[in-house]
């Protein structure tokens, strides 16, 4: 006989369904209204797509089937036929200018544009090869439902998959924050935060793997906080944590700072208390090993895949996704110096990652909402911060979940800037990565559940308080469709 | 009105006067492809003078043009005389006038973008040439110039001095009068606008996903969420 659900479950997953949609909602209004390839890198990405579903393999790291093109003769001919290269990043013409996307343009040819299977075939995956398949695996399976089916179709709904990913994660945000806070409308507040929040939505509506790493990492990000918070910790969430983690490998090891993180609070918590001290030992033991299986189960496949596939004597592979080995070699710039590089960069490159680039800028990084808008969001950080601690001095129920999510967000920041930016980059080079806000969105779902708690906080938790940040939410999204409107087609509103 | 039914009710009822609110939001879409030819890599045409001549052609892609904008220089000086423009829209083999401005060049700024706005607009066909010519009275010594881009060549334009062929465009800007009204009155163009890429089914598939998302976002803006009680705390 099935367990009855309780009320509270019933309103949790009606909850989820309604989150899920308006997320999902929001991101098909974004896959129509961003032009074909308008977004970072898509070309590349959709390459490895087309790659795969076409030519039934993963692509290669080093040169590839050097008979076909590095993208797809098929995308390439769809530029001439979009006219996008006259407006966006991919290439404005010079010595002309064009405010916005053709009116008088025969847009019926793009979109019944397609080439022969022939002229479909790639390389390898150009630029996004280094990746692992996970997410492009998935994707195609969108691409090939569209097979027989103009280009463009095939595009959008390869864009549609991304969305489905971006929904998604707008529900583990619901979880993640209901987990901190134990209220459905502090939850729903998170949820729609995500679901609205421009940036996000704009690029979990593309062609991107960073649509699979968001829900894997937010998904994790709720684990960790229910191990934290739960008084048992089951075999079932060890593998659930491993599984997670063993995803990030398999998807982009951006967020793999989490990992560390999971595996952490996984071997401090206690497993079934018992006043025997071999028994709780022995059940550490158990969940730590489970974990570590469960990450195996997912990566191993991955890891002898690229082992067998590397071409590179030394074994050392550099792109992610693979075995790195001796990454402490070669480092020729010192961590002084990247500090005082990054100190260098001035308030405006700052202002940059963490605003304007982390709430809100569209196409090939080159579209923008009004500047008065991240002035707003940038004292939302300062009311937030304030509201938090707050909650920390008041609400002691609440320190550890906050503490954690609040670790999470710096520990990723810190991570990004000195093992990515720094070690990676910058020690070898000379120059950083270019670090771009959406590489901040593993731990958004934490930023965001916080920003909830501080205002909250703020109030005495008024339940009025809480409704606003949807409302604020909802006019953020529709400025940031009307930026798009304004840039690419020339619609102006008021 | 309480149980879910009643709820969704209202849902629906205040999705649909967002939508209804959102038809009178004023809005506006363009109806021909503003053009420009940037400065860059920019020099003099020449002088102008009275007996010369300066006539840029360009092929019309809107039906009703709003504005045109050139860039002249005074060579630094306060010139006597005044500055004619003309714009003409080949018929049959034949141009007709369709405007005549002029202005006091002594009010001239140097390097301004003069803008010569038509009301009511100009109107036009897609694909017709037009001709925007400038000349000016007086002697070379009140001489203004219009900035060219030797570097710019498009199709269907085509810049001549005195009759003579130049190489490049002249410095200008056409602006075609845009569609405007309220969001519910102007509707079809601005959804078709919109949703350029996509065809029909496309278009359903957003429409529907759009009023779902926002009947949604109602209902849980709403109805939100009573705070657990202790008791049912795990």
């Amino acid at each position: 006989m099935p367990q009855r659900w309780s009320s509270e479950q019933i309103r949790l997953t009606h909850d989820l369904i309604l989150v899920f949609l308006v997320g999902l909602g929001v991101r098909i209004i974004w896959v129509a209204l961003i032009p074909p390839w308008a977004t970072p890198d898509e070309p590349s990405h959709f390459t490895y797509v087309t790659h795969l579903a076409e030519q039934g393999e993963i692509p290669s790291q080093t040169e590839g089937n050097e008979a076909y093109p590095e993208m797809a003769d098929e995308v390439t001919k769809s530029w001439g036929y979009l006219a996008i290269d006259q407006v966006s990043g991919l290439g404005a013409k010079f010595g002309g200018s064009r405010a916005y996307l053709a009116v008088q343009h025969d847009y019926d040819t793009a979109r019944r544009f397609k080439a022969p299977h022939s002229e479909r075939m790639t390389r390898r995956g150009a630029a996004a090869s280094g990746y692992p398949p996970v997410y492009y695996a998935y994707s195609a399976i969108f691409y090939s439902v569209f097979d027989s089916a103009p280009l463009l179709a095939r595009l959008y709904a390869t864009r549609a998959s991304s969305a489905l990913l971006g929904a998604l994660t707008c529900c583990f945000s619901y979880l993640l924050a209901w987990e901190l806070g134990r209220s459905r409308a502090w939850a729903q507040a998170t949820a729609l935060a995500m679901a609205l929040m421009p940036m996000h939505a704009f690029i979990t509506a593309s062609v991107n793997n960073d649509a699979a790493m968001f829900l894997v990492s937010t998904a994790l990000c709720w684990l960790i906080l229910v191990c934290l918070r739960r008084p048992k910790v089951t075999f079932r969430l060890a593998a659930g944590l491993g599984v997670l983690c063993g995803l990030i490998l398999v998807t982009k090891q951006t967020a793999g700072s989490l990992i560390i993180v999971a595996a952490g609070v996984l071997a401090v918590r206690a497993f079934p208390v018992s006043r025997h001290p071999w028994r709780l030992v022995r059940d550490r033991i158990f969940a730590l090993a489970t974990f570590v299986a469960s990450l195996l189960i997912i990566d191993v496949p991955w890891i002898v895949y690229r082992a067998a596939s590397a071409k590179v004597a030394s074994a050392r592979v550099t792109s992610e996704g693979g075995i790195v080995i001796n990454v402490l070699d070669d480092a020729k710039y010192t961590l002084a110096a990247y500090l005082e590089h990054k100190i260098s960069l001035g308030s405006d490159y700052y202002h940059w990652l963490f605003m304007r680039s982390f709430w809100g800028t569209f196409g090939w990084l080159e579209v923008f909402m009004p500047e008065s808008v991240y002035s707003a969001l940038g004292w939302l950080y300062v009311i937030a911060a304030v509201g938090l601690l707050v909650r920390l001095l008041r609400d002691r129920g609440a320190r550890a979940g906050t503490l954690l999510l609040l670790g999470l967000v710096l520990g990723h920041v810190l991570v990004l800037f000195l093992a990515v930016d720094y070690r990676l980059f910058f020690a070898r080079y000379g120059a950083g990565l270019g670090l771009q806000g959406r590489y901040f969105f593993v731990t958004l779902a934490p930023l965001l559940a916080l920003i909830v708690s501080g205002w909250s906080a703020l109030f005495r938790d008024h339940p009025f308080a809480v409704r606003l940040i949807p409302i604020a939410s909802l006019m953020l999204a529709l400025l940031s469709f009307s930026t798009m409107l304004s840039y690419y087609y020339g619609v102006e509103f008021l | 009105m309480n149980g879910p039914s009643g709820r969704i009710t209202i849902s629906a009822l205040v999705a649909a006067l967002a939508v209804v609110a959102l038809a009178f939001v004023p809005a506006s879409l363009p109806a021909g492809d503003n053009f420009g030819t940037s400065g860059s890599a920019a020099r003099p045409i020449g002088d102008l003078y009275e007996g010369r001549l300066a006539v840029q052609e360009f092929i019309s892609s809107g039906t009703e043009i709003q504005a045109l904008t050139i860039q002249i220089a005074t060579y630094g000086r306060h010139n006597a005389g005044k500055l004619y423009i003309t714009v003409q829209a080949e018929v049959d083999g034949q141009w007709r006038t369709l405007a005549k401005k002029k202005f006091s060049k002594r009010k001239l700024i140097d390097n301004e973008f003069k803008e010569v706005r038509f009301r009511p607009a100009l109107r036009v066909k897609r694909g017709q040439r037009i001709a925007l010519s400038v000349r000016s009275d007086k002697d070379p010594s009140q001489a203004i110039t219009w900035w060219m881009n030797p570097e710019h060549r498009a199709e269907g334009m085509r810049l001549t001095v005195d009759g003579v062929e130049q190489t490049g465009s002249a410095v200008f800007s056409v602006a075609y009068k845009r569609i405007a009204g309220t969001v519910g009155e102007i509707r079809k163009p601005l959804w078709k606008r919109m949703t350029v890429f996509l065809r029909p089914t496309g278009r359903a598939c957003v429409a529907i996903a759009a009023l779902v998302a926002l009947l949604c976002f109602v209902h849980l803006v709403l109805w939100g969420a009573a705070p657990i009680s202790s008791r049912e705390l795990p």
